[in-house]
């Protein structure tokens, strides 16, 4: 047990992990006493073997996981007791790609870009011109009618990118966001994510790509069953 | 969290140094939106409400065929609910018009003075406990029990002059005045008139009509509550399973910041539109089956004529049973998505 006080946010800190634990009963523990601190603009990946607690620790990070002990701070705001609005515009402010994309299967690719702005009320005309650009940023302003359990598996990433974007989010967070992309496509999802860090969103992201972490070369933090084991600020040196 | 990301990032401008990506991704777009910093308009007032009614129509027509059992399980159950009380309203309507009329008969003296007689008769006129008055003189009386006899009425021959049969006055009263603890007062009053020979009346029958009638209609209200909790039950089962079809889509969508509010909304109104074209749909069908019976009935030589006319609902209990249908409709899917809402 932790006897220390509470952790104080800096001004630069975006998101502070304080002592988490994530236990699943019975008495499963997917991270353990995990202690980071990130600042706003980062790039950061997270790395590990599966079943580490990437994907974990993510969702501890958009609130769709309450952590068993410790603090999660993301923006000043203790995700252990948040309230289902507060985590409503949290969420709207992160955003998130995740490795099964969580698509609306009965909205067109278009209609699912456009839903991140739909929630904030934006106006129909302005978000489906922004979600068509968008759209046309990620290669698929050909698909935009379609619906999603038509599209290949490298397409709905790509859409689950562009929703992600779309609302210039403070967080972006990307779980195995290539997954299931080739290389070319790879290399165009991760230049899209360092044009957004670039314009001021700091990026987590969850993968087990080594060469790829190594050709990007920013602060990697690595988890082994749950633990956090290395926080290196540029893996290649 | 501030609305919009600060500049800068970590300060170190990265590209990837691998070949170069396919033609058309990445076109520079992100980066002019991303630091225009211009606000998104929004929708205000009337656009909110069109918003949420166009959602609230999505909903219906997303899963057509859950839709359709869910309008027809309504209209099903509304028809069953609306026909039970279609039946209980016109048994307690035939009961309480069987119940509400005693007809009383006061037999004169035939010592009485013809003026006292009439003096008595107008006395019940205006009488407000009395409905009807009609007065049967001992002619009239003898001309009856004729016409009752039919080809029989020979052996009455020469009873004109010496007429054995008295004359009568025959009384309705008002119905409110057919209460047990009311009706030996009123009748008593009657009695205690000098003119009256005797007092004849069926006060029994009144009595246990009466004891009928409430009976009947607090089984009637039992039932009718049973019913309706069993339609409740049913309605919010499918409007459940339906929800149940869609949870996936409600969890996506709470994780891209969509407010508790904003994904109930949508549902309620389609459960509103749901529960109102299931409502209507339902009083239709029992108005067509009711219109149908009643011109049966009303062309059948032998029910036809031993019934009076059978009544539709009034308008208050169609609003009712509507409301009903509404109200299971929202609230229905209110509490299935309550499930689904902690994503």
């Amino acid at each position: 047990m932790s006897t220390a006080t509470a952790p104080q946010a800096s001004s630069r800190e975006i998101i502070t992990l304080y002592h988490v634990d994530k236990l699943y009963p019975p008495n499963q523990y997917a991270l353990r006493d995990i202690d980071v601190r990130i600042n706003r603009g980062e790039f950061i990946f997270v790395a590990g073997a599966s079943g580490a607690g990437k994907s974990t620790l993510l969702k501890l990070l958009f609130a769709e996981e309450r952590a068993s002990r410790g603090q999660v701070l993301v923006g000043g705001r203790n995700l252990v007791a948040i309230s289902r609005q507060q985590k409503a515009a949290l969420r709207r402010n992160i955003g998130v790609i995740f490795q099964d994309y969580k698509l609306l299967e009965t909205r067109t690719v278009l209609e699912n870009v456009a839903f991140a702005l739909e929630v904030i009320g934006v106006k129909k005309r302005e978000r489906f011109q922004l979600a068509f650009k968008m759209l046309s940023a990620v290669g698929l302003k050909e698909r935009i009618h379609a619906l999603p359990p038509t599209l290949s598996g490298g397409e709905q990433q790509r859409v689950a990118i562009a929703r992600a974007l779309i609302n210039r989010p403070q967080v972006i967070l990307a779980d195995e966001p290539t997954g299931n992309l080739d290389p070319d496509m790879t290399i165009a999802v991760f230049n899209l994510l360092l044009e957004a860090n670039r314009c001021g969103a700091t990026v987590i992201v969850a993968s087990h790509n080594l060469a790829l972490i190594e050709e990007i070369n920013k602060r990697t933090l690595v988890l082994d069953r749950g633990r956090l084991i290395g926080d290196f600020e540029h893996p290649k040196g | 969290m501030d609305p919009q990301g600060p500049n800068g990032g970590d300060g170190t401008s990265h590209r990837l140094s691998m070949p170069e990506p396919p033609p058309g991704i990445g076109t520079g777009f992100l980066t002019d939106y991303w630091q225009s910093q211009r606000s998104l308009p929004v929708m205000q007032g009337p656009e909110v409400l069109l918003y949420y009614l166009q959602q609230g129509m999505r909903t219906v027509l997303a899963l057509p065929t859950s839709s359709v059992i869910t309008v027809l399980t309504i209209a099903v159950s509304l028809f069953l609910l609306a026909g039970f009380l279609l039946v209980l309203q016109n048994v307690d309507r035939l009961l309480s018009e069987a119940g509400n009329t005693l007809y009383v008969t006061a037999y004169i003296k035939d010592t009485a003075e013809p003026e006292v007689v009439t003096q008595f008769v107008q006395q019940l006129e205006n009488n407000p406990r009395v409905r009807e008055v009609e007065y049967i003189s001992k002619e009239r009386a003898l001309d009856l029990f004729r016409e009752d006899l039919g080809p029989r009425s020979g052996f009455l021959e020469g009873l004109d002059q010496s007429n054995p049969l008295p004359a009568s006055v025959d009384i309705v009263l008002q119905p409110e005045e057919l209460d047990v603890e009311k009706i030996d007062g009123v009748l008593e009053g009657i009695r205690a008139q000098p003119v009256v020979e005797e007092l004849v009346y069926g006060s029994e029958w009144v009595d246990r009509m009466q004891r009928v009638i409430k009976i009947f209609r607090a089984f009637g209200m039992t039932s009718l509550l049973v019913a309706l909790g069993i339609i409740v039950f049913l309605i919010s089962n499918t409007i459940k399973l339906v929800i149940y079809a869609r949870r996936d889509e409600i969890g996506i969508m709470q994780l891209v910041g969509a407010s508790a509010t904003f994904v109930r909304i949508p549902f309620v109104l389609g459960g509103l539109m749901q529960g109102l074209a299931g409502s209507a749909l339902g009083l239709l069908l029992l108005k067509g089956g009711f219109t149908i019976l009643n011109y049966e009935i009303r062309n059948s030589t032998i029910v036809g004529v031993a019934l009076p006319d059978l009544v539709f609902l009034n308008v208050g209990a169609i609003i009712l049973l509507t409301l009903v249908g509404l109200i299971v409709g929202a609230v229905g899917s209110l509490f299935a998505l309550r499930k689904f809402m902690n994503v």
